[in-house]
């Protein structure tokens, strides 16, 4: 029989860690598969932007995709808190939320709005600040100009540590350190190394304000095409695929850090605590939220 | 048809006014207020989309968008005429395809939001049946000129 | 391939004098209807999607800025400041286009912007100075083909992302192309203006008093440019903004100093600004949507295998890389092609120790002329709309041009050193 063929689109670049782990999977799902499942990749946006593709996906489209919290803010407001500043120490416990009671519910309810969650163990990196000056308190942060994504829960954090958040697409933000339109750039490591933004500023700040974990989704409708034992192969190779992330996220900020030192980056190792203690304000600011949400998610972390 | 093209005239030149002016008071805000608007990113897409649709409409009524006369320019009044039937017929059943398609997906648009103002896709797809309607409102104007020309050889 | 039967059925709607958008959504759409499962709603989409990127914002702005520095008597001043540099000079009006342009080069970042604003300030200018519209018109679009080689030019920075290049390399490296396309285009408009007999505007050099007093009426247009240009220079906007705040500059001029403007002038030029952004977004927006089939069908992998299988030699191949690259640059929007084919193609370059700035260089000058190349050229359809040129003479005055962009790419193409002097 033919083979069955589901894109997977995503906005990084060739190279980056989510090209290499999706090439993993790819690879593992061929192998697993005999061939008869092929994932083909399309990465630098070539599909379109991340909402693009996603609705694409809910057209049906044989799709996969890197989905993020503004994403799944607008499927269900109390998912953009798995974003949250500090949430947690450690990404296993982060982890452990997607396996809890809590996000299953959460997702049966995403499958009968038509998204069907294949990967919830990715590890998209843990984001750091990479900024003109150095940054070693809240008081430092006072008025800097930094980038963050355009979504509403990255601006809140960034704010209540004191910056200025500014949000713009990723491929300005070269130039607009150039000129100095921003100061700073939130990011994991890997994304910050990939776009060359050390070029342009030389103090990175490991105040690792948010693990990001990141869900690949595609359409409900497709998945219901697919074979139960297909779709089982596709979680099962997506999970260990989702495990080389964690693993390539630490290895990579390892080595990208000496290759920024070499190219005359100062790492500064900040107080967290401050920071913790300055975003705390952040969890009060989404009234959409379900009531005591915040103590649900620490009664799972601990 | 005058106030048709009267009212997306004037929609389309408020429309750009807005988006200049929103750009500088944001370059004011960053600097004076060190407050920048997070959501003027998101009303330059919504705006652009409608100045685009709606100034087609007007272009299409001056004649002024882009194409390759070249080769037709060859022909005698009447052939190109006709020819003109044959490609105008195809625009406007394309267009009105294009609209249909995006009110389609402006319906379909209840969970795709901008990140800070959480607008509906739906306005921003809306500008599309807008202008596709303006625009084959146009062409079937010029499309019926074209059948007189075919007809009785006028010019 | 169904792609090439797709962009076959696309040259033959262009020759039928279908509006060029038009013609490219029906192709997409022919194309999900012919050859595709997929849901027909996705091209419209893909057309959407591409009128939400921010950078295109600046086209409008520049589209306005150059309407109304007609009309406020900005651009008629900012010409006699020129013309006491270069009025003796035989072209000396079309040497100025260039030189602007060269100067200006990436300040909008976009040579789409840039090509907007200097023919709505230029060509009206050059035409009352006697010369022919046409040849005005090619004049400003091909010297605009200079900004994205520029620093700090979006191509250059794409590039760098995508090859995994340093940035700072890529500006160093185009600087010495740009140079030189700016001093052969204004080589061959010197020998084309003779050959016309393009006579010089002034028949002496000016006087310190004629020169002073040109000066100093000029003041406004002096603030103007060091605002534009010194504010994005300076970190103080980015090129966007700073169309929208010469906008607001030019009025305060024209209403205020020189006191040329009225509000029906601003009506106008609205008008004409959104109906020539609203021409030339379509067919950008158009051909994206054709860009995402051409993705989506892998049609860049197929012509990689293609040409690095058909040659050995490095020098064969790369000419046959720009080739494939003017070709794909007529018909698509540049961005999409270099995100899209250099990361397939950067194994092949390595295979043959081509320095991937060197041939960063090559492949962003070859899509910079696609811009000008019908039948998707945004550049040439842009300033042939604004200008009210019709393309074939748009073409017979561009030809000239035309044929030395294309040397200086093969100059850039097998004289590394061109790109490669000051880097490293
Ligand atoms: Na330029
Ligand atoms: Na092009």
């Amino acid at each position: 029989s033919a083979a069955t063929e589901i894109m997977v689109a995503y906005e990084n670049n060739p190279g980056e860690p989510v090209d290499r782990v999706m090439t993993r999977w790819a690879e593992l799902v061929e192998e697993r598969s005999g061939g008869d499942v092929v994932l083909t990749l399309y990465p630098s946006s070539q599909l379109g932007a991340k909402r693009d593709v996603m609705e694409q996906a809910m057209m049906g489209v044989n799709v996969i995709t890197l989905t993020d919290v503004g994403f799944l803010q607008d499927f269900d407001a109390d998912l953009g808190i798995l974003f949250g500043p500090y949430l947690t120490d450690s990404p296993e416990k982060l982890f452990e939320i997607y396996e809890s009671d809590w996000f299953k519910q959460k997702k049966a309810e995403l499958e009968s709005k038509g998204v069907h969650i294949v990967i919830s163990n990715y590890l998209y990196g843990v984001r750091q600040l990479l900024a003109t000056k150095p940054v070693e308190t809240p008081a430092d942060m006072a008025g800097l100009k930094v980038r963050t994504p355009n979504n509403i829960m990255q601006i809140r954090a960034i704010e209540a540590m004191g910056g200025t958040a500014t949000p713009m697409p990723l491929g300005d933000v070269y130039p607009a350190l150039t000129t100095g339109l921003i100061e700073g750039v939130e990011n994991p490591i890997p994304v910050l190394y990939g776009a060359k933004l050390h070029e342009q500023a030389k103090y990175l700040s490991m105040i690792s304000y948010l693990t990001n974990t990141s869900l690949w989704v595609g359409g409900q409708a497709f998945f219901d095409t697919l074979p139960d034992d297909v779709v089982t192969m596709l979680e099962e190779t997506g999970y260990e695929a989702g495990v080389y992330s964690q693993q390539i996220a630490a290895e990579q900020d390892a080595e990208l850090i000496e290759k920024m030192k070499a190219a005359g980056v100062t790492v500064i190792e900040p107080d967290v605590e401050a920071f913790r203690e300055a975003t705390k304000s952040v969890y009060e600011q989404f009234p959409k939220w379900s009531p005591g949400l915040y103590e649900t998610i620490q009664d799972q972390l601990k | 048809m005058g106030v048709l093209s009267r009212i997306s005239s004037v929609f389309a030149g408020v429309a750009l006014a807005v988006l200049v002016s929103m750009t500088i008071a944001s370059v004011i805000a960053r600097y004076v207020f060190a407050a920048p608007f997070h959501w003027a990113e998101e009303i330059s897409g919504l705006l652009m989309i409608w100045i685009i649709m709606i100034g087609a409409v007007s272009a299409e009524r001056d004649n002024q968008h882009l194409s390759i006369p070249v080769f037709t320019d060859l022909l005698p009044a009447r052939p190109r005429a006709a020819l003109a039937l044959v490609t105008g017929g195809l625009s406007m059943v394309v267009l009105a395809y294009c609209g249909y398609l995006a009110y389609g997906l402006a319906m379909g648009s209840q969970y795709k939001l901008t990140g800070v103002l959480q607008i509906s896709w739906f306005w921003i797809d809306l500008a599309v049946p807008f202008g596709a309607a303006g625009i084959v409102a146009f062409m079937l104007a010029k499309w019926i000129r074209d059948v007189r020309i075919v007809i009785r050889g006028d010019r | 391939m169904s792609w090439s039967v797709i962009i076959i059925f696309m040259l033959g709607l262009f020759a039928l004098n279908m509006r060029l958008y038009v013609a490219i959504i029906c192709t997409v759409l022919a194309y999900f209807v012919f050859f595709s499962p997929l849901p027909h709603a996705i091209a419209v989409q893909r057309l959407i999607g591409a009128s939400q990127n921010m950078s295109l914002l600046a086209i409008p702005f520049f589209i306005l800025l150059g309407t109304l520095m007609d009309y406020t008597g900005v651009a008629a001043r900012l010409m006699k400041v020129a013309d006491l540099l270069v009025g003796k000079l035989t072209g000396g009006m079309a040497l100025t286009n260039v030189l602007l342009s060269t100067l200006l080069g990436g300040v909008s970042a976009s040579n789409l912007a840039d090509s907007a604003m200097l023919t709505r300030m230029m060509v009206p200018e050059m035409e009352r100075k006697g010369y022919n519209r046409a040849f005005a018109a090619a004049v400003t679009a091909s010297g605009a083909l200079i900004t994205p080689i520029i620093p700090p030019g979006i191509a250059l920075i794409i590039y760098g992302l995508v090859a995994d290049v340093s940035i700072g390399s890529m500006f160093v490296a185009g600087i010495i192309p740009g140079l030189l396309m700016a001093g052969m285009l204004m080589t061959t408009i010197y020998v084309v203006a003779r050959r016309r007999g393009y006579r010089p505007s002034r028949d002496h050099w000016p006087t310190r008093i004629e020169t002073r007093k040109t000066l100093i009426g000029a003041w406004p247009v002096v603030v103007l440019i060091v605002s534009i240009v010194g504010g994005i220079r300076f970190n103080i906007f980015t090129p966007t903004e700073a169309g929208a705040v010469a906008v607001a500059i030019v009025l305060i001029i024209g209403f205020i100093i020189y006191r040329q403007m009225r509000v029906e002038h601003v009506a106008v030029a609205l008008s004409e600004t959104f109906k020539s952004t609203a021409a030339v977004m379509l067919v950008v927006m158009a051909s994206s949507a054709l860009a995402w089939i051409l993705s989506l069908e892998q049609a860049a992998q197929q012509l990689v295998v293609h040409i690095t299988a058909l040659t050995e030699n490095k020098y064969i191949f790369l000419l046959i890389l720009n080739v494939l690259l003017l070709g794909l640059g007529m018909l698509v929007e540049g961005n999409a092609i270099l995100i899209v084919m250099v990361p397939l193609i950067m194994p092949t370059v390595a295979h043959f120790g081509i320095d991937p700035v060197h041939f960063g260089i090559i492949v962003i000058v070859n899509l910079a002329v696609g811009c000008l190349t019908p039948p998707v050229g945004t550049v040439m359809l842009l300033v042939s709309n604004l200008s009210k040129v019709s393309i074939a003479e748009f073409l017979r005055e561009g030809a000239p041009f035309y044929a030395v962009l294309v040397t200086a790419l093969l100059m850039i193409t097998f004289i590394p050193e061109l790109s490669l002097l000051f880097v490293n």
